[in-house]
């Protein structure tokens, strides 16, 4: 039964030609970020003043960097970073906005008002601008970077979650979850939350990409990871100022970050179609 | 004899959905005269509501397939008409009623406003005199201060006067057909009196065909002169009201009718009709009701069609091979 | 002997309209009691205070002023468990996420542990369902396989699976067809014969309020015109409201 569905999800999902290359981009590099590091000829780490700025070759795809690190083997470790801060930073900051929303929702009241006046607050920030003022201040590391990204996206879940929250709440079923003097938690837990998870995991696909470019641009800052941390937005920092000779250093990881993001949003818009109750008609 | 305005022969249509076609309507046939208010009576899934959508194209187009019959308005063949000409029948031939008169109105607008656009759209009079007729039409529908609901919004308004309002919209261009889907069924009891009452004046004064489709078989018997009866997209039963709800020939009706807890004996259980209502998509080749029915002999493995029954004075139709004898 | 009595039940909603203060008195003054082991029929048009009594009763709203005795004693809140409720809507009155196990048995968790163990057990909800007309099988499947008339089904399981004494049934088959209408109501006046249960049934359906209950309050604008018994009501009834909402009836027979 769940085999059917998942099916006929997956082929819905690849319907179109777009899609399709979006999900076997997606599905390339996952078990790139995976395994990848662990097939790697070169470390990422490894400096040679020799090698210094090689031009791409049979030995290095992408060529080396100003260290005379293998730029193929950087990008490959960087995909674990960028794609996997973006997972969790998107899903902690859903996990946390969804249930925060839904309680504010359901209680209702002033401290409905009050949580939601919180969240106009956070939301009145441009994204970026709030993630670079966040992350200066708590320091510039790959964690602190997730920690800001997260931050930024919670209000989106909390007032999503929320706005859902308040139709669920007068169904007849928690009505009567409510008159058998079931405690609001367990309501929430069981009654509100899993009747809004469709419009949250369409969010959460549709921000994913948005998250990979935060870190991107908080790095290329010098607030993400530090070096010599292969991330693809830091190495662009660097890279860039050698675009015109060694055009290769910051191509190629521009390349990854624009792929990686252009297919994330694939993937989202297609989510969100799947769940669409007037396309999938 | 008066005017034919509502023919419908031998009408079929499915659904293409998913999971295969679904015959909605099978074989079925009406007609309407016009100042005759005709009852569709059926439980959900008859196919009530598919016909009345029918009579005027409403329906989903890349899904419906029409795959037996015609159907006439005033003479229009809709069937084989094109999107164009059948818009300009719609709301000036026929006029609509539905169930909840908030989805029919549009609330961010005054009520007069609404109904002095309906008016123009389908007559040529100036402004003014459309502005007049606004308020002749909110008397003719029984609103006691027109001038003072005009100004309103319909949120402001109770479900009985929003529904009058959506009948005066309807009849605004004096259609000569009537479509009332479930008209009263949101509203309380004392003002659906009112609405029916209503209904039939105007049809009276206008000689105007009504089709009434209602689940509640006291309302069709208290408006309707003539009903007919859906099961599974057929018309199992037809003819004047009296006769088919007094003395129903066809089982279905007749269960129906003894389901009804109104006139049953506190003590006794009510009639209750046994097994399911069958999946459209595999119609059997024999009488749709047989499954459920407690008079089944092997001639309902062929399908019957409506035959007439005795009767001098008024016309009584009934598609069973048991009934009539 | 008394099971229920509402005395001066009162809730007045105010409405803040171009600066004046109106007041609308949703239920004005209510008093009745409900024997025990009838049907006690509500009736009313909409805006009757009918629905907010339900809720005031089954603490989903508050009332301004007003007792309630329950088995003689005045109490603020039902014991968990004593009082239930069926809704109208089958659609939307379970949780479409939940089997219906989990649907049926989320009554007894604020019961005390031995009441729970006993009234949740795989074989008590077996009995329940069949005495609802459903399979055991069917407490693992989800609400949207059932029709419209199996979930009003599961949704008086889910009432009856903590032994209530009290059943509030608001407007329970006016969603139905009128087959499986008939079916319901044949069932729900099986389960109150077989199981002693005492009715509290909100309707604005007048031939099955005729059919059902024994005593009847007749609401108009959330005052209480008329209570009488069955005959009384329906034969001879004494206040004019009453006797304008039962002319205004459709029947089979045509206009009264």
């Amino acid at each position: 039964m769940i085999i059917r569905r998942t099916t006929t999800m997956l082929k819905k999902l690849t319907g179109h030609k777009f899609n399709l290359m979006a999900v076997v981009t997606l599905a390339i590099i996952f078990v790139v970020g995976a395994i990848g590091p662990f097939v790697m000829r070169f470390s990422p780490l490894d400096t040679n003043a020799e090698k210094r700025l090689l031009s791409p070759s049979w030995t290095h795809f992408f060529g080396t960097d100003e260290l005379g690190r293998d730029i193929f083997t950087r990008i490959i470790y960087g995909t674990r970073i960028s794609v996997g801060i973006a997972l969790i930073s998107i899903l902690v900051a859903a996990l946390i906005g969804t249930f925060i929303g839904a309680f504010s929702g359901f209680v209702g009241r002033w401290l409905d008002q009050l949580i939601m006046r919180c969240t106009d607050v956070l939301l009145a920030f441009p994204t970026l601008v709030l993630a670079l003022a966040l992350a200066a201040a708590l320091g510039a590391s790959m964690v602190n970077a997730a920690i800001a990204i997260a931050i930024v996206k919670i209000p989106i879940y909390m007032r999503l979650a929320r706005n859902q929250a308040l139709s669920i709440s007068e169904r007849l079923y928690v009505k009567s979850a409510r008159t058998n003097g079931l405690k609001t938690f367990w309501i929430v837990r069981k009654h509100i939350v899993p009747n809004l998870i469709t419009p949250i995991i369409v969010q959460v696909s549709l921000d994913i990409g948005d998250a990979i470019l935060l870190i991107a641009t908080l790095g290329f800052l010098g607030l993400g990871a530090q070096a010599p941390t292969p991330e693809w937005g830091a190495m662009i920092s660097t890279g860039w100022n050698y675009l015109i000779d060694q055009w290769w250093y910051p191509t190629f990881t521009g390349a990854a970050i624009f792929i990686t993001v252009m297919a994330f949003n694939i993937l989202g818009d297609a989510v969100r179609d799947l769940f669409d109750p007037k396309v999938a008609q | 004899m008066s005017q034919n305005i509502v023919s419908i022969k031998d009408l079929s249509l499915s659904f293409s959905i998913a999971s295969g076609d679904v015959q909605i309507l099978n074989h079925i046939s009406l007609e309407i005269n016009a100042g005759e208010i005709v009852g569709l009576v059926g439980e959900s899934g008859s196919g009530k509501s598919v016909t009345a959508l029918a009579l005027s194209k409403l329906l989903p187009i890349d899904i419906t397939r029409f795959t037996s019959g015609s159907i006439e308005v005033q003479g229009l063949d809709v069937l084989q008409s094109d999107e164009s000409e059948i818009a300009k029948i719609r709301g000036n031939s026929i006029g609509f009623v539905f169930q909840e008169p908030m989805t029919a109105l549009n609330p961010t607008m005054k009520i007069g406003n609404q109904l002095f656009h309906v008016i123009r759209r389908h007559s040529k009079v100036d402004k003014e005199r459309a502005r007049v007729r606004v308020q002749e039409i909110l008397k003719e529908v029984m609103i006691s201060n027109p001038e003072i609901v005009a100004e309103q919004y319909p949120f402001q308004l109770s479900g009985g006067m929003r529904q009058r309002v959506v009948i005066a919209m309807a009849m605004s261009a004096n259609p000569a057909l009537l479509i009332a889907d479930e008209p009263t069924t949101a509203l309380d009891v004392t003002v659906q009196a009112e609405i029916l009452s209503l209904i039939t004046k105007l049809a009276r004064t206008h000689n105007t065909a009504v089709l009434l489709i209602s689940h509640d078989l006291a309302v069709i018997a208290s408006t309707c002169s003539r009903v007919a009866v859906l099961y599974a997209g057929e018309v199992v039963e037809t003819g004047a009201v009296e006769v088919v709800l007094q003395n129903p020939a066809h089982p279905y009706t007749q269960a129906l009718i003894r389901s009804l807890p109104d006139i049953a004996s506190r003590d006794s259980q009510l009639e209750t009709i046994p097994g399911e209502f069958p999946d459209l998509r595999t119609r059997p080749a024999g009488c749709i009701y047989a499954p459920r029915c407690s008079k089944r002999v092997s001639a309902c493995d062929a399908r019957p069609t409506l035959k007439s029954l005795e009767s001098i004075v008024v016309i009584h139709q009934v598609a069973c091979w048991e009934s009539g004898k | 002997m008394s099971l229920l009595e509402v005395i001066n039940l009162h809730k007045t909603f105010r409405l803040k309209t171009k600066g004046k203060v109106s007041e609308n008195h949703a239920v004005n003054q209510v008093s009745f009691s409900i024997n025990q082991g009838e049907v006690f029929g509500l009736v009313g048009e909409s805006g009757s205070g009918k629905t907010t009594i339900a809720n005031i009763l089954m603490q989903l709203e508050s009332s301004d002023s007003g007792r309630i005795l329950f088995e003689g004693k005045e109490i603020k809140q039902f014991p968990y468990g004593d009082v239930q409720i069926v809704f109208q809507d089958p659609r939307s009155s379970l949780d479409p996420r939940m089997n219906v196990r989990t649907i049926i048995s989320e009554p007894t968790q604020r019961l005390d542990a031995k009441r729970r163990n006993e009234l949740a057990s795989e074989e008590h909800l077996v009995e329940i369902m069949q005495s609802v007309g459903l399979r055991p099988e069917h407490l693992d499947r989800k609400p949207h396989q059932f029709s419209g008339g199996q979930r009003q089904r599961i949704a008086i399981a889910r009432a009856l699976i903590t032994k209530p004494k009290l059943v509030v049934l608001d407007e329970p088959t006016s969603a139905l067809d009128i087959s499986v209408q008939a079916q319901v109501i044949n069932l729900l006046k099986n389960l109150q014969r077989d199981n002693g249960l005492t009715y509290l049934f909100i309707s604005h359906n007048m031939g099955v309020v005729k059919y059902l209950c024994d005593r009847i309050g007749v609401l108009n604008k959330g005052v209480l015109v008329e209570v009488g018994t069955n005959a009384e009501i329906f034969s001879a009834p004494t206040h004019e409201y009453t006797q304008k909402l039962l002319a205004s009836v459709p029947t089979m027979h045509g206009r009264l």
